[in-house]
């Protein structure tokens, strides 16, 4: 995760202490400029990196090598002054710039004692856009229509859409979706008072500018009303991504009406129901912002009378404003995705966030021996992150050294259970509620289980799940080793290597999927994998998380070879790289 | 072809008025229709009816119920432009027409000394703004930010003079650098830190202007010390502070720090210090709850180049509280209040008291400041004769509120107000619909907020003023004027001589003509 572009001349002067210095630019080819506040790092190639020197100036007394990085000045000047002898890579990163994705983009520097490397130029290309023009069904430029671009990530559980940047139109209907990384995105273009609320909470726009009311529907790029029906925009490298033109649609209006299914009231004086609202969001949005998309209640009934033809979430909200006036709002029901073509009525269940206890551990059966029971390491937290691609939604609980943790105020929805800070060879092998599916290692946190109950505090009464949460840890890991080569039998190196599990009854979870990058001599080892039936493959770009996607392990066919990972140890697993174009056409 | 959006609708189906008419584009020679604008016909208390113009410029609102409609057209790249209409029953207006004024846009990239655009820079086009009593300040118009070319589009802006001002954003709370990021400062087209020293740009109508560049110059960043306390009781406190530019219209622009709640060796409690901080005009809050009971502070600071301290003391406010008497004829008050307008027009909350069926009013809850005492909904032809706190006169000077209550206050009514009527014509003597008709005291008076009186011309041109102390006025009228610039003695000066002198003697009428005038 780093990177440089170029490396274009140095001088060396040996007779002073070793030190590096240079400048960093950007800009095209003959119209290159200064740019400040770089981040260049110097990173050594034989060592394992201790925690980086500030300002260049690395620990004397230590005789093993460090990284080093400093920030180049507002003249883009960067100067290492003292630093060890040895091999570095060097790189520079800066936001909204380029970074590359494999080590062959950056340059090797061999410093000899005493030796200065002057005059460095480290050249960086700006992150690409993608821009374009929105037109309304008359075919005229429309003003403040909110564009997105999404990046297609893909992920065990499939390809997801992931909300990378948003950007208005302005008085042409001209849009950039710039800073970019490369990949593949999916481009939408909303209109109406609806969507442009957010904006109105960071810029101010034109007194002159007509009220949208009722928009259109949601277009995705090229013309599809439905995110299944989009064409995807690929972003390959540093150059603008244009033309990307949306036409809206006449639309067809529908009502939605929204009933909320409230749960039995909390004790008196309690957070409770009182304030609890809806938000319709558009597919996509963030959740967030749910705040701004907020529909008006009349009488107890949330509506929105004309609502386009569209995917939309729906989501209860509860707002609260602590003692020192901050406005948050709380989910307090599973985000619903409705699909609108006809007049529609939802109900949504309320449900209160609520405590969530729980503990950690060991598996018993087959435990290595000398391990009789668990002891934690300091400083493990239990995470849960949630599992569907609606929101971002993170809840973190420290853990106890006897493996006991407790989650404050948990959201209903499905989430994946993570443990931080353990040994490299303990890894989660089952998680959940003592109802649930435990092999998921997924806590769906529903609640409409009568699994909970109001417990008693200091202050006020919680709402405290009765079934604890149970996490599983296992430590029978296998170390898996082997060699790739290419179709000539040259050894290839910098290869990723991939083990993707095939059990069905592993949980697709990216943290089950294990990845290395073979060496100078083809070699790869892979430390601490979990038994289980796996494909191993190696690629010869390392730029890809395709590897997460199923279909695109299941297309790895022959290609792929199949490996049952039960002994302590699996070696000669000898792999045949899959060239940059033997992997686009499985992509396709 | 556009939907139309119809609302709640306001049609009756016995009634056979109606207003319809068309817009077209003021600046093409054969009175271009504009297609596509959006006509808003809205009646106090109602949803409103929208429709959009076809190809040929024309809206219609048929079948409407006899009352008074307030029409608004917007369209894409034009000033918007409204109207006031008296329907009768049965009524039929059809010759509406609205020329509408291409909009002026503005232009630019900002970019850094070595000529790098920079991306995510908020630029505002920022304007002078007026407090009740004709204080100023400066407020955001409109704002956009830079892409990541580092250009600017804001557009459509209403004709006017601006300052044009380009604000990088905070770095957000614990990022961690090891060299301290480049930081600048707010910068003033074209180049200064201070709006005094910058460049006060003219919008005219139909004109863009592009290549409003900025190059942007670090500056190092201030401190901001200070200390929290409540008021009552000197105790110091930890909460959030939250510092935003005066006049900003929207939060993404924040600074917020946190005062220390117990006591490390080099603070005390209530203790703050927030760094990164950029020279400019803040406005400064904090909230400590203690009780049920929720404690403010809200200041105004200047930050120069130096480090700055601060003093904030929270307090819940305190009680406002007086008569409203009325000599001569009593009328019913039931829907007027006394409104509490804070004199600096940085200070957004008005502060209401309803006035009880006896004359007593209170405020309660009013935080410390100055301010300017108004009364909202009066009957007509009553008008606040004097008001006074104590013997000290709150209508020529402001209302000066500490933490204690002050003296209380004695509101007198009079109901002798006269009346003017008149008519407001453009230099062809046109009726001209929508003016702004201003009548200001004689300049003895002119420190009294009270004295002046507003409205704007119906489409007919007409207007009418009820309610007037008896006194020497003069009138003025402009096409656009913003809310309290007339309050500002330097500005109603420029215009001295264009004003037409009218007497007001007690429960009379008068008419009067007044002649549009252009140039403002």
């Amino acid at each position: 995760m780093t990177w440089i572009l170029a490396l274009l001349f140095w001088l060396a002067a040996p007779q002073t202490p070793a030190g590096v210095s240079g400048v960093t630019i950007t800009g095209r080819a003959g119209e290159e400029t200064l740019l400040s506040s770089v981040r260049v790092r110097l990173t050594p190639e034989f060592a394992i990196p201790a925690a980086p020197a500030a300002g260049g100036a690395g620990p004397a007394a230590r005789a093993t090598v460090v990284a080093y990085e400093v920030d180049s000045d507002a003249d883009g000047n960067f100067a290492f002054p003292s630093i060890a002898p040895g091999r570095y890579v060097i790189s520079a990163e800066k936001e909204g710039y380029f970074r590359g994705e494999t080590s062959t983009a950056s340059a090797h520097l061999n410093i000899a004692e005493r030796q200065t490397l002057d005059g460095i130029t480290l050249k960086l290309s700006a992150l690409p856009a993608i821009t374009g023009i929105v037109y309304g069904p008359g075919g005229r430029p429309l003003t403040a229509s909110t564009v997105r671009a999404y990046r297609v990530q893909f992920t065990p559980r499939g390809r997801q859409l992931s909300l990378s940047s948003t950007a208005l139109t302005n008085e042409r209907g001209e849009y950039r979706l710039f800073h970019l990384s490369t990949g593949s995105y999916v481009v939408t273009a909303s209109y109406g008072d609806r969507w442009l609320r957010p904006w109105t909470s960071t810029i101010r726009l034109s007194e002159n500018l007509p009220s949208q009311d009722d928009g259109y529907s949601t277009v995705y790029y090229t013309s599809s009303l439905t995110s299944a029906g989009a064409t995807v925009v690929p972003v390959v490298d540093e150059n603008d991504t244009s033309n990307i033109n949306i036409t809206f649609r006449d639309s067809r209006y529908f009502k939605l009406s929204i009933q909320l299914i409230t749960p039995p009231a909390p004790p008196p004086g309690c957070p409770g129901l009182e304030n609890v609202g809806v938000a319709v969001m558009p597919r996509g949005s963030d959740l967030g912002s749910a705040l701004d998309y907020r529909v008006e209640n009349h009488q107890g009934i949330f509506s929105v009378d004309r609502l386009p033809e569209g995917e939309y979430i729906v989501v209860a909200l509860r707002d609260s404003v602590d003692g020192q006036g901050k406005r948050s709002a709380t989910i307090v029901s599973d985000p619903q995705e409705i699909k609108i073509a006809k007049d529609t009525e939802v109900k949504i269940p309320v449900i209160l966030p609520f405590d969530v206890p729980g503990s950690i551990t060991l598996a018993s059966l087959g435990a290595r021996s000398g391990v009789p029971s668990l002891a934690l390491p300091r400083g493990v937290q239990l995470q849960l992150i949630r599992a569907d691609n609606l929101m971002n939604q993170i809840y973190l609980a420290n853990v106890d050294p006897g493996g006991n943790f407790y989650l404050k105020d948990v959201s209903p929805g499905t989430y994946d259970v993570l443990v931080h800070g353990l040994p490299p060879d303990v890894f989660i092998s089952d998680a959940g509620f003592s109802t649930s599916n435990r092999r998921l290692i997924q806590a769906t946190i529903d609640f409409t289980r009568p699994s909970r109950d109001w417990i008693g505090t200091e202050k006020c009464l919680n709402l405290t799940s009765r079934d604890p949460l149970r996490v599983t840890l296992s430590t029978m890991s296998v170390m898996v080793s082997g060699t790739v080569s290419g179709y000539d039998g040259r050894k290839a190196m910098n290869a990723l290597v991939v083990l993707a599990p095939t059990d069905p009854t592993v949980p697709a979870r990216k943290d089950r999927f294990f990845t290395t990058v073979s060496d100078s001599t083809g070699a790869f080892q892979l430390p601490n994998v979990p038994r289980g039936m796996y494909v191993a493959y190696a690629l010869e770009s390392a730029d890809s998380d395709i590897y997460f996607d199923s279909v695109f392990n299941s297309h790895i066919g022959p290609k792929g070879l199949p490996v049952n990972v039960v002994a302590s140890s699996l070696s000669n697993v000898n792999l045949t790289l899959i060239t940059v174009n033997e992997l686009k056409n499985i992509a396709r | 072809m556009m939907p139309l959006c119809l609302f709640v609708l306001l049609q009756s189906a016995v009634s056979g008025a109606g207003i319809s008419g068309s817009i077209i584009d003021a600046g093409s020679p054969f009175n271009q229709p504009l297609d596509f604008a959006r006509v808003e016909l809205s009646q106090d208390s109602r949803s409103s009816l929208v429709v959009r113009t076809g190809i040929d410029g024309k809206f219609l609102f048929p079948q409407l119920v006899p009352g008074r409609y307030r029409l608004s057209v917007k369209r894409e790249g034009f000033i918007r432009k409204s109207a006031t209409v008296v329907l009768a029953a049965n009524q039929r207006r059809n010759d509406l027409l609205f020329a509408l004024d291409a909009a002026p846009s503005i232009f630019g990239h900002v970019r850094d000394p070595h000529g790098v655009g920079m991306p995510n820079v908020l630029v505002e086009a920022v304007e002078v703004v007026y407090g009740p009593r004709g204080d100023r300040s400066l407020a955001t118009a409109q704002s956009a930010f830079t892409d990541d070319r580092g250009e600017y589009h804001l557009y459509w802006i209403d004709p006017g003079e601006y300052y044009i001002r380009a604000s990088t954003l905070p770095a957000p709370a614990g990022t961690t650098a090891s060299t301290p990021p480049l930081s600048f400062a707010p910068t003033y087209f074209p180049g200064s830190r201070d709006p005094r020293d910058a460049a006060l740009v003219r919008l005219e109508l139909g004109f863009n202007l592009s290549a409003f560049d900025f190059k942007m110059q670090p500056s190092t960043p201030i401190e901001l010390r200070g200390h929290v306390s409540i008021e009552a009781t000197g105790e110091g406190v930890g909460t959030t502070i939250t510092v935003v530019p005066a006049g900003a219209v929207a939060s993404i622009q924040k600074f917020t720090g946190m005062s220390v709640s117990n006591v490390p060796p080099s603070l005390a409690a209530g203790d703050f210090v927030m760094q990164g901080m950029q020279p400019g005009t803040y406005m400064v809050s904090a909230q400590y709850s203690v009780s049920q009971e929720t404690l403010t502070v809200r200041k105004k600071i200047t930050l120069g180049t130096s480090e700055r301290s601060l003093i904030l003391q929270l307090s819940a406010g305190t009680t406002v509280s007086g008569l409203v008497e009325q000599s001569g004829a009593v009328a019913n008050l039931g829907s007027a209040r006394v409104a509490l307008f804070p004199v600096d027009p940085d200070f957004p909350f008005p502060q209401y008291a309803a006035i009880g069926e006896n004359g007593q009013f209170a405020g309660q809850r009013v935080p410390p400041g100055d301010y300017s005492i108004q009364l909202l909904n009066l009957p007509d032809d009553i008008y606040v004769k004097s008001a006074r706190s104590g013997d000290v006169d709150i209508l020529s000077k402001p209302l000066r509120i500490d933490w204690s209550p002050p003296l209380p206050i004695t509101v007198d009514l009079a109901a002798d107000g006269g009346r003017i009527e008149g008519t407001v014509l453009d230099r062809s003597n046109h009726p001209f619909s929508d003016a702004v008709v201003v009548l200001a005291p004689d300049s003895s008076r002119r420190n009294s907020p009270e004295q002046f009186r507003v409205t704007r011309s119906e489409d007919d041109g007409r207007f009418s003023l009820r309610g007037i102390p008896p006194g020497v006025y003069k009138l003025f009228t402009w096409q656009n004027v913003k809310p309290n610039q007339y309050m500002d003695p330097a500005f109603l000066q420029r215009f001295e001589l264009t004003g037409l002198t009218v007497e007001v003697t007690a429960g009379n009428s008068g008419t009067a003509t007044i002649t549009f005038q252009p140039g403002n």
